[in-house]
This record gives structure tokens, sequence and C-alpha cells, in this order.
């Protein structure tokens, strides 16, 4: 017993010490790509975080078969992301909620969420 | 008859032999005192019960979304809601041992509970103290993080609390959680303290209050100087405790449920009407 408890508290010191790490997040600027692709760049990063939650049950719905339409729906604004409720919701101003809620994204995906708008919104 | 005076001598003698009223007091065990609290969390930050060895309780803590969260949701009903179920296993008298996973972040805590002072009936302990640590790993998809480190997060608490009758109790809690990766405007670690209590109106229920301080102050965020980090956190409620059971309901303005993410990320503030209805759950089972 004595030694179980020894093995355990040098594994747990071990794995405890190890992983305490001190790190901020950089402004590294991806470069966003010139011709944005609603399908393969905008999906997937609503696939990844907004889905859970905006899976048909609450507005927008944001799975890939209704996406587009949900979101031109009163949400965006093709050619002006900062009038736009999505843009703004990433960015928590103007008084709506932070979206994704459990954190901010990226500056890389918010900048390419914004340049899909201003683009034109296009659904390809 | 000669011989009765040795028998008169010995029954005069024998009161003054009788030495059990006069035997000094055995010392009075001083016995710990009734547990502060009824189950293992005061609404947002844990509480200092521990429970007896063998014992594992299973908690699930849900949060409603926010009430003012722009359309019409039943108060939050219908919105998007925060969940964890975790079990926690009592291994030792003093020491609980825990694992939690949380629905927003994707977070898997580990966690411990390890009692540290017990208060005792006649005062002589006046508090009871316990500390309560996790270690948090958010566990969403890789390319959401360059290092496997930045998804890693801590959190250490002392409790210190007190019953101060059989009908109310309260606790003070300073903290501190740590974030491996932050956001520029913060720090990686932040100190606080938190305050909560129980008030008993019944056998079996009582009304619960919680007041979260972050003490380490955040910038704003250049991008959103709308938005201040430093907002404290409020959490009123009532508490429904059987022997088995603990359920609690209340109004709060945190959105999280591991501490760390509470102190650290809060940006709701209670008098600004961004406060969501949330209930924990919690079971003990004996073996």
């Amino acid at each position: 017993m004595k030694k179980l408890f020894q093995v355990v508290l040098v594994g747990s010191i071990c794995l405890l010490c190890f992983s305490c790490y001190y790190d901020e997040v950089l402004d590294i600027e991806v470069p966003i790509p010139d011709n944005i692709s609603y399908q393969d760049d905008i999906q997937p990063l609503f696939n990844q975080s907004c889905v859970s939650c905006h899976n048909g049950n609450l507005p927008p719905d944001l799975r890939s078969a209704d996406s587009y339409n949900s979101l031109l729906n009163g949400y965006v604004v093709p050619g002006n992301a900062s009038q736009s409720i999505l843009y703004k919701s990433l960015l928590n101003i103007d008084g709506i909620s932070l979206m994704p809620p459990e954190g901010q994204w990226s500056a890389t995906k918010i900048n390419l969420v914004e340049a899909w708008i201003d683009g034109g919104a296009l659904d390809n | 008859m000669t011989n009765y005076k040795p028998i008169l001598l010995v029954f005069f003698m024998l009161p003054l032999m009788m030495v059990s009223q006069e035997q000094v007091k055995d010392s009075i065990i001083d016995k710990p005192e009734r547990p502060a609290f009824e189950s293992s969390t005061i609404i947002n930050n844990p509480s200092n019960v521990l429970f007896s060895k063998n014992t594992l309780e299973v908690q699930m803590q849900h949060r409603f979304d926010e009430i003012n969260g722009g359309t019409n949701d039943l108060a939050g009903f219908w919105g998007a809601a925060n969940i964890r179920i975790a079990v926690s296993y009592a291994i030792h008298e003093r020491l609980t041992i825990g694992y939690g996973t949380t629905k927003e972040g994707r977070l898997q805590d580990f966690n411990w509970k390890v009692g540290l002072l017990s208060q005792t009936r006649s005062n002589k302990i006046p508090i009871s103290v316990a500390y309560y640590g996790n270690y948090t790993i958010d566990a969403r998809t890789k390319d959401n993080f360059l290092l496997d480190q930045h998804r890693y997060s801590y959190f250490n608490q002392i409790i210190i609390a007190k019953r101060f009758s059989s009908k109310f109790s309260l606790q003070i809690a300073p903290s501190v959680s740590h974030y491996n990766l932050v956001e520029k405007y913060m720090t990686n670690d932040r100190f606080a303290i938190a305050l909560g209590g129980r008030y008993k109106i019944s056998a079996q229920t009582s009304i619960m209050f919680d007041y979260s301080q972050p003490i380490t102050r955040f910038e704003r965020d250049p991008l959103r100087p709308n938005t201040s980090f430093n907002i404290p956190g409020i959490s009123l409620g009532a508490e429904f405790a059987t022997s088995g059971h603990a359920f609690q309901i209340f109004l709060t303005n945190y959105r999280g449920i591991v501490p760390q993410q509470n102190y650290m990320k809060n940006i709701n503030d209670f008098f600004f009407g961004d406060f969501l209805i949330g209930f924990n759950i919690t079971r003990n089972y004996n073996f």
C-alpha cells in the first residue's frame, strides 16, 4: 500500500508539474485565401464550433444543408461585415452575445468570416 | 454480642471508603461538528463538505441560456445550455477524487478535495478547512490548438467554512485559476475570492447564495472595449436536500461550471440582466 502511494504521488507530481505552462495567443496573421469558398472554408468552422447548439433547434440553423439560407435570412448583410449579426456575434459587439459562448474565435477565423461577408457572402 | 464492634466499625467505615462520587470527570471527547452544508457544491463553488469513505457522488449540473439572450426562449429554456456530469469517490475520510465532463469547451476535469481541518462541537476548532483542486483538459479538435499544452487549465482553492448554527453556515474561499494559454489582455493566473452560504428555512430546504470576486484585474480587449472581464459572479437560489440527494436551483450570471472558466472568462453582468437559471443535482451512493 505504501509503495502504491509513493508511485501515485510521484506520478501525479510529474504529470502536474511538467504541464503547467505560460503562453499567450499570438497575433500571427495567416493570409486569407483570395477566393474564399463557403463550403470549404466557412462551413467547416460552423461544423466544429456551432452546430452542437445551432442544429435546427436554435436559429440560425448552421448545419451544412441549411446554413447559407438561414444566415442570409437576417444574419448576414452581403458585402458589409460590420453590419452583419454573424460578424458582430463573433466579436461580441453592439450587445450581440458572444459566439461561440465558450470562448472567442481566433483572429484568423474571424477575419476569414469577415472577408467572406465583405466579398459578397457568396454560396460557393 | 461481644464481636459486634468490628462489624459496626466496618459498617461505619464503609461510606468513607466510597470514592465513586469523587472520581475526576473523564475528559469529554470532542466530536466533530455536523457538516456545514448538505452537498459538495455551493452553486458555483465547491463547499468544504467531504462525504464518508466509500461514498460515490454523482453530480449533474446544468445551466440554461441567458434570460436576455435575444430571442423569446422561455427564460433560456430553449436556448443553448451548458451541462456537466461528474462522479466523485471518497477514497479516504479526508480525500475525494473526481472526474467530470462539460459540454461547453468539451472540458474534462480531474479534481480532488482534501479535508484539512474539521470544526468541532465545542468550538475548540472553530472552522473547517478544505482544499479543492482541479486539472482540466479542453478536448476540442486538434486544429483549435497549436500545442497540446494550450489545452490545460488548473484551479486551486482553499475553502474555509463555519457552521454557525444548525440553520446558518458560511464559507470563504480564496482561489487561483491558471490557464496555460490566454489572450494578450489577460494574465495566465488569476486570484479570486468567493463568499458563500446557506440559511435553512426548514429541515430540508435552504436558501443559498454565492458571490465570487476576481481580484486580479484584466485589461479590456481592444476589439471589444465595452466588455469587462472583471465582473463578479452572483448566484442566489434554493436547495432541497434529503439524506441521499441534494437539488439546488438558482439564478446566476456564471455560464461555466468548471470554476476556472467562470473566474477567468466571465463577461456576464448580473446587474445588467445577463443572468441565467441553473440547477445542480447530486446523489450519494454509499458502499
